[in-house]
């Protein structure tokens, strides 16, 4: 009996150890965990923005999710896992509010799926966690004061609340995610930029600044302001003069592109997919549709103090039409003498050395409409603006490199099809199995 | 060792068990796999009747509950794998015969418990013909694929290892069965009840011996080295209890 009684002791403190050593190895598995994501869709692998975002973190944040039990509790709980795998400076905490009421009252909890976001000693809510609203508090809760980006208005451009096709709606929505403030600037009226302009943006004016807001623009360049100028063809605001002082030439001519043009589209829709190697481009792959444009050209010496950076390039069998007649119809494009053979500058970043050390960017588009809610979702576009401006804006970070994936595919079931998916894994490979296992007992039987 | 491994599978062979068990598991999961297949059709007609952009998500609809449908029945068919390596012995009274082999008690072990996972993993690989005939008529995430058989085939190997556990504490196989159902699903809803036990660090040690709960971020397409070591774990830990429940076998004679 004592040997049995010693027996059992010593098998209970083998198990014991056992289950410390276990429990330190899967610990350590824990705090070096990584993830292979075997999706095609890459659906377990988050937003390259979001990514950006975890990595630039340097303080730790706490989020608490406040749910029942559930489907959309346990995709918090997976998004959870995916942020912390990017950043172990993520912890969160799942809580039922009618469980601990107390705590929910603390934290102002009225309904499930609340989450609270909290880090560097500031707190954000949200309604229910996603990536796209876990990134956006992060932004928040990282930013010492929003950046404001001001759209002018006043001369014909498209408005920031138009949700028309023609309108800036994606656009200034994309950048409120972004974590900037966007508003109009009345030019005209203000006769002077808001103080507080880290950028201003001039998209497709129709008429000509006056003398006064183009010196107002001027001034505001020089004391190291950011600024990007997007100009429709036959339409240029009158600050032409103003991108020549930044070194940029536009020309008056649209761009044409016979061959990498949209599909369905027409050649002045040209398709770009060559980009330059500043911050902003660097590594994007993404195709960029520009409806109808303007070429650029880079000064080949520029203003002194002026560095100019190629962002998109059009191909090489593009060109530049200068015949009025044809492009104010729109037909019989044909390469002449005086037009300008692709590749064309259709984005361009100047970089503007100004007094006091101040740096001022002249970030100077071919075209606008790309901008706009009509193009600004189409192919690569989105990725595109967002990346030019978060690079002006110094918001590298910010800069993604996903082109979007489709994570839906089509799912056509003809009746021949459903009746192939029924009766092969239901009846055909089971009685095939079947018939291995009784085949061979009914010919002993037989014997 | 080998020839451990070798005369097991030759015993699994040998019978209509293997092609039973095979023929059950594929035709139960062909089942879920229509089902799976009838529903996303109804949800491709309806989004075409509202003209809606796009496709579906095959993974969501169709892979994913497929998977995890499939998950319930290894948690079923791997305890009737492992229910006889040592029962069966105990039963015929070949135990202490199994002690006089010229092989250590782990080699025999590994024989016996590498024979059953071989036996499991070919049930498994049986049902590869389902999203093989997905390919008819859609395009399935061969990713998500991937990812959630060897989610699957990690949780039979760390329930075939409570199998042999619970097959080497008894000489009744249908008990030996019973054990391991019953464990396997304890550990599957552990889960479940973190939540509701507690939000604090049971909750969490709770939540991180749920069988389940490592398993659905394969079924997402996701291995990440957590849930691979936890099964990995797991299995070694049941292995090495059933170790020490062989020895004091041996020690009581």
């Amino acid at each position: 009996m004592p040997s049995r009684a010693i027996h059992a002791s010593s098998a209970a403190l083998f198990v014991l150890i056992f289950v410390i050593m276990l429990a330190v190895v899967y610990l350590t598995a824990m705090n070096h965990d990584m993830g292979w994501d075997l999706s095609r869709s890459k659906e377990n692998t988050l937003d390259p923005r979001t990514r950006n975002i975890l990595s630039a973190l340097d303080f730790d944040v706490r989020v608490t999710v406040f749910d029942k039990p559930g489907r959309d509790r346990d995709k918090a709980r997976e998004l959870l896992d995916l942020f912390s795998l990017e950043s172990p400076g993520v912890h969160y905490e799942l809580i039922h509010p009618d469980i601990r009421p107390g705590t929910a009252r603390r934290f102002g909890i009225d309904r499930y799926g609340r989450t609270v976001i909290a880090g560097k000693g500031r707190q954000v809510m949200v309604d229910s966690l996603t990536e796209e609203s876990f990134a956006n508090a992060l932004l928040t809760i990282k930013q010492e004061r929003k950046k404001n980006i001001y759209v002018t208005c006043g001369h014909g451009e498209p408005g920031i609340d138009d949700e028309e096709k023609g309108g800036l709606s994606s656009l200034a929505s994309a950048l409120r995610k972004d974590g900037y403030r966007v508003s109009g600037a009345l030019t005209i009226r203000l006769d002077a930029i808001p103080r507080d302009a880290d950028l201003l943006i001039v998209a497709g004016p129709r008429e000509r600044f006056t003398p006064e807001e183009i010196q107002a623009l001027r001034e505001f360049i020089h004391q190291g302001g950011n600024i990007l100028i997007a100009l429709e063809p036959l339409a240029d605001g009158g600050l032409t003069g103003l991108l020549d002082e930044a070194g940029i030439v536009i020309g008056d001519d649209l761009v044409v592109d016979p061959v990498n043009h949209a599909a369905g589209g027409e050649a002045t829709m040209p398709v770009v997919s060559a980009y330059g190697s500043a911050e902003a481009v660097a590594g994007y792959t993404g195709a960029t549709v520009f409806p109808t444009s303007r070429s650029l050209v880079a000064c080949d010496n520029p203003p002194a103090g002026v560095s100019i950076s190629r962002l998109a390039r059009t191909s090489e069998q593009s060109w530049a039409e200068h015949d009025s007649a044809s492009i104010a119809g729109h037909e019989a494009f044909s390469p002449g003498p005086a037009d300008q053979k692709g590749p064309l500058d259709i984005a361009l970043l100047a970089l503007v050395q100004t007094g006091g050390n101040r740096k001022a960017r002249v970030l100077a588009f071919g075209d606008a409409d790309f901008l706009t809610n009509a193009y600004f979702n189409v192919a690569g576009n989105r990725n595109f603006a967002l990346n030019c401006i978060n690079a002006v804006l110094d918001q590298g970070y910010l800069i993604s490199l996903d082109e979007g994936e489709l994570r839906d595919v089509p799912f056509v079931l003809t009746p021949g099809r459903r009746a192939l998916l029924f009766w092969v894994p239901v009846v055909v490979v089971p009685s095939l199995l079947l018939s291995f296992a009784l085949v061979p007992a009914w010919k002993r039987r037989r014997a | 060792m080998r020839s451990i491994y070798l005369k097991e599978l030759v015993q699994y062979f040998s019978s209509p068990f293997f092609f039973v068990l095979a023929c059950v598991f594929v035709g139960v999961a062909g089942v879920f796999f229509y089902n799976a297949v009838a529903y996303a059709n109804l949800l491709a007609t309806q989004m075409s009747q509202y003209q809606a952009p796009g496709g579906i998500s095959v993974s969501a609809v169709i892979l994913r509950p497929l998977f995890m449908d499939m998950s319930l029945l290894v948690i079923l068919l791997v305890p009737l794998i492992s229910m006889r390596l040592y029962a069966e012995e105990k039963a015929a009274g070949t135990m202490e015969l199994l002690f006089t082999y010229p092989v250590s008690d782990l080699k025999v072990l590994l024989g016996k418990y590498l024979a059953g996972f071989s036996v499991f993993v070919l049930i498994l690989a049986f049902s590869g013909f389902l999203t093989a005939l997905l390919a008819v008529a859609t395009t399935p995430d061969w990713g998500v694929v991937l990812a959630s058989y060897t989610g699957l085939i990690l949780m039979g190997g760390t329930v075939l290892a409570l199998g042999v556990f619970a097959s080497s504490l008894t000489g009744n196989q249908t008990i030996a069965a019973a054990v391991t159902i019953g464990g396997v699903l304890v550990f599957w809803a552990l889960g479940w009840f973190a939540d509701t036990v507690s939000s604090g660090y049971l909750g969490a040690v709770l939540r991180e011996l749920s069988l389940a709960g490592h398993l659905s971020r394969f079924f997402n397409g996701l291995i990440t080295l957590k849930d691979v070591v936890f099964y990995l774990l797991f299995a070694v830990f049941f292995l090495a209890v059933t170790l020490r429940v062989l020895d004091f076998h041996r020690c009581r004679g």
